[in-house]
């Protein structure tokens, strides 16, 4: 990467919008690809003629049984005669997709750029795990039949060793991020839980229990990006990106280690990097990181540097990652609390983004004092993660 | 803004079947060779990756994750782009205009031999309400699509047969050419028709492979060892997934992509500023329509050039030195990078037996295949 970066195209977020997430959601996949990205449109005020390019994002193609799913979710996103294309990092593709969209814009090449990401996991019958069983290295994994499940209990179970971190702190995130939900229109998960709940719920595959994850969700959400020329003739309040970064770490994650996130560490540095941001702690007014499980949101802020290596669960414990915080995490109520339509989920942080910093997230605005904010998500084999850094004003 | 050149190139294993290597140690090898090919380490000078890949052509339910090792980019960003190889390279294209990166890898592969069964992949495609019961081998709309085509300008089958001439006698000058022959014209017409008009000669094979691009901006080129090929336009489009909603025969999105590509390149008059071409022939006859959507002939009228010779290897336009898919096979999504390193050994004066002089312009179109409306065109010259 070069050294001294200059980005000619600044990239704005123009317009967001989200379908409900729920199970068993009566549209097709096209149908919901269209829900949000109606939204979207509406809210930036264009029309769809207006868009020049369209980006797609969305994980495995099993999940809808569709193969080819990219071409299937155009029609959805209105892109006719226009250059579509999809963009796939297992879990990590929603902020992938607007990162994708911020690469068509900051070119020069397109002005007008639509983002969409969708996801339909409950046509996988019985269960969308079964996905799952072929994510493996057929050699050499497959064999042994793992679910995803397993392998985070694994990273869940080393994160709590080599920290010395308690099950009551990990909950905590559960019970934040879900009571963050009631606020947002479109959760599917929130509740009021308490600690003793999450403890209680059913154990799954130990430390895992059935509260300390995210549920299967159908939904899309859409952002429409602009470049700086033309930014303010459609809002007097667009959201800069000014920061991307995304990394993949190798396929063995058997011979990682699982306790830190490396790579989420390279993705923040490079997105960092370019958005010129030195004290992520202080300069970052809150933060939408990945949250599938609860001890998850922890380790991404610890990789992200919110937090110190094994103190994030200290300050959810003080309560610095409130809404009403320091450093608010996930106000939006994150997976946990919205629901994980897996590509979708990851585009609502960067709708949340977009949303928190116009002031137009109503119940669940945090306070913004610098105007920076970051997304995150995070997929694969534990093995990748896609940051995004914005700014209001 | 900075120019962007095609610096480094690989490829490796075309053919039939490499049951001998995984599809990981193919890309390895194809890796290895582009690297090699301008004199860069991926760990250290390479930006940013690409791959082009999709889920059920791997087995593999987020093929994604088997990518970075490989191609040395552990640690690296790296992205899939799920999509014909063409539409990863406007996007290693695009990353590279930003500026912030100076050189990005595209990466596609074919390991087409682990497919059991192609026709119910390429039916899954489909739309699931309205498309898929018919219990056919999908390439039935090639069959219509070929059908409407003839009636519609008034040809016959004898042109279809011409390009299966060409191309399988050009590919035998090709060592990637896995499904040349010395086919003549009399044994294509004997031949029984499988998908009415078409015979088993006018559909390519499938072939493994495995294709590694580099591409620099151009202050990195400069500093290389290597012969850069620039890519002057690039352009692609989609219409709409379903059949249902498009005229078959009429390819609205290659139009639109190729005059997308013409745009950027700034090229008004195709068939004189091009030198030569590489259009997807998966099916015979589509050589035609791609020929025509490239505007090197009038729409319906590319059979008059054809049967004039034009599009030979010695005529005043040649389409398809290579061999196209129908003497090389069809790699899957990697075809339009693979035609990029076609064009590429071409543009440098390298491609041994197969080169035609005096090149300088050249055009490449690429398609999804019969499900799908996804179309690219990319301009590459050896010139600045």
């Amino acid at each position: 990467m070069k050294t001294n970066i200059n980005i000619k195209n600044r990239v704005a977020i123009i317009g967001a919008g989200m379908t409900l997430f729920r199970r068993k959601l009566k549209e097709t996949p096209q149908e919901i690809t269209f829900g949000a990205v109606k939204m979207a449109l509406e809210s930036a005020g264009l029309e769809s003629k207006d868009i020049e390019a369209v980006v797609i994002g969305s994980a495995p193609d099993a999940f809808d049984g569709i193969h080819e799913k990219g071409e299937h979710l155009a029609d959805g996103a209105l892109s006719y005669l226009k250059p579509t294309k999809r963009v796939f990092v297992g879990g990590a593709t929603g902020v992938m997709a607007a990162i994708s969209g911020w690469w068509h814009v900051a070119s020069g090449l397109y002005d007008l750029v639509l983002v969409v990401a969708e996801e339909k996991m409950s046509n996988a019958r019985p269960h969308p795990q079964a996905v799952f069983l072929h994510i493996w290295d057929p050699i050499l994994e497959k064999p042994l039949n793992p679910n995803l499940i397993w392998i985070f209990a694994m990273e869940m179970h080393r994160y709590m060793y080599k920290y010395n971190i308690k099950k009551e702190d990990i909950a905590l995130v559960t019970v934040k991020n879900k009571r963050n939900a009631l606020d947002h229109p479109a959760a599917r998960d929130a509740a009021n839980v308490t600690v003793e709940d999450v403890l209680n719920s059913e154990v799954l595959v130990w430390p895992v229990q059935r509260l300390d994850i995210s549920s299967v969700t159908d939904g899309a959400a859409a952002i429409v990006l602009a470049s700086e020329k033309i930014a303010r003739k459609f809002t007097d309040s667009p959201v800069w990106i000014e920061g991307v970064g995304w990394t993949l770490d190798s396929t063995h994650w058997t011979c990682r280690e699982l306790a830190y996130p490396l790579y989420l560490e390279y993705a923040g540095n490079m997105a960092y990097k370019i958005a010129g941001i030195s004290n992520p702690r202080k300069q970052l007014d809150f933060a939408e990181v990945y949250d599938p499980f609860n001890y998850k949101e922890l380790h991404h802020m610890e990789g992200l540097k919110l937090a110190d290596k094994g103190k994030a669960p200290e300050l959810t414990r003080e309560g610095v990652t409130q809404r009403d915080g320091d450093l608010p995490i996930c106000p939006s109520g994150g997976l946990l609390g919205v629901g994980n339509p897996i590509a979708a989920a990851g585009l609502m942080k960067v709708c949340e983004l977009f949303w928190q910093l116009r002031y137009e997230a109503g119940k669940r605005q945090v306070r913004i004092k610098n105007g920076y904010a970051l997304a995150q998500a995070w997929g694969d084999l534990m093995q990748v993660s896609t940051v995004i850094i914005a700014k209001g004003g | 803004m900075t120019e962007v050149a095609i610096v480094g190139i690989g490829c490796y294993g075309f053919m039939p079947n490499t049951n001998f290597i995984s599809f990981r140690e193919g890309m390895f090898e194809a890796a290895v060779r582009a690297y090699n090919d301008c004199g860069i380490d991926p760990r250290k000078d390479v930006d940013s990756f690409i791959s082009c890949e999709e889920d059920f052509w791997v087995g593999i339910s987020i093929c994604n994750e088997f990518t970075p090792d490989q191609l040395g980019a552990v640690l690296k960003p790296i992205v899939t782009v799920a999509s014909e190889s063409l539409i990863g390279l406007a996007s290693a294209y695009m990353q590279i205009k930003t500026g912030v990166f100076d050189v990005v890898v595209v990466e596609s592969h074919s390991k087409a031999s682990n497919i059991l069964s192609y026709p119910k992949i390429l039916e899954l495609a489909l739309d699931p309400l309205y498309e898929r019961h018919l219990g056919v081998h999908p390439y039935y709309l090639a069959s219509l699509e070929a059908k409407y085509y003839m009636n519609k300008y008034g040809i016959d089958y004898s042109y279809f047969a011409k390009i299966v001439e060409k191309n399988k006698n050009n590919g035998l000058l090709n060592p990637r050419g896995n499904f040349a022959s010395k086919i003549n014209y009399e044994d294509i017409i004997k031949k029984e028709k499988i998908f009415d008009p078409l015979t088993i000669y006018d559909i390519a094979n499938l072939t493994d492979g495995f294709i590694v691009l580099v591409l620099a901006s151009k202050e990195i080129t400069e500093k290389l060892d290597c012969k850069p090929i620039w890519i002057k336009g690039i352009g692609y489009s989609t219409e709409s997934s379903s059949f249902l909603y498009r005229e078959l025969p009429e390819i609205r999105s290659a139009y639109d992509a190729a005059e997308r590509a013409y745009k950027m390149a700034k090229i008004t008059n195709p068939r004189r500023q091009i030198d030569f071409a590489e259009v997807d022939d998966r099916f015979s006859y589509r050589e035609l329509m791609h020929i025509e959507a490239l505007k090197i002939c009038k729409k319906g009228e590319a059979y008059k050039d054809l049967e004039i010779g034009s599009f030979n290897r010695e005529g005043d336009f040649p389409v398809n030195v290579s061999g196209g898919y129908l003497a090389c096979g069809l790699p899957l999504d990697a075809g339009g990078i693979w035609r990029v390193y076609e064009t590429v050994l071409q543009l440098r004066g390298e491609a041994g037996q197969m080169q035609i002089k005096d090149v300088k312009n050249a055009a490449i179109l690429s398609w999804r295949g019969i499900n799908s409306s996804t179309y690219a065109v990319v301009v590459l010259s050896n010139e600045n």
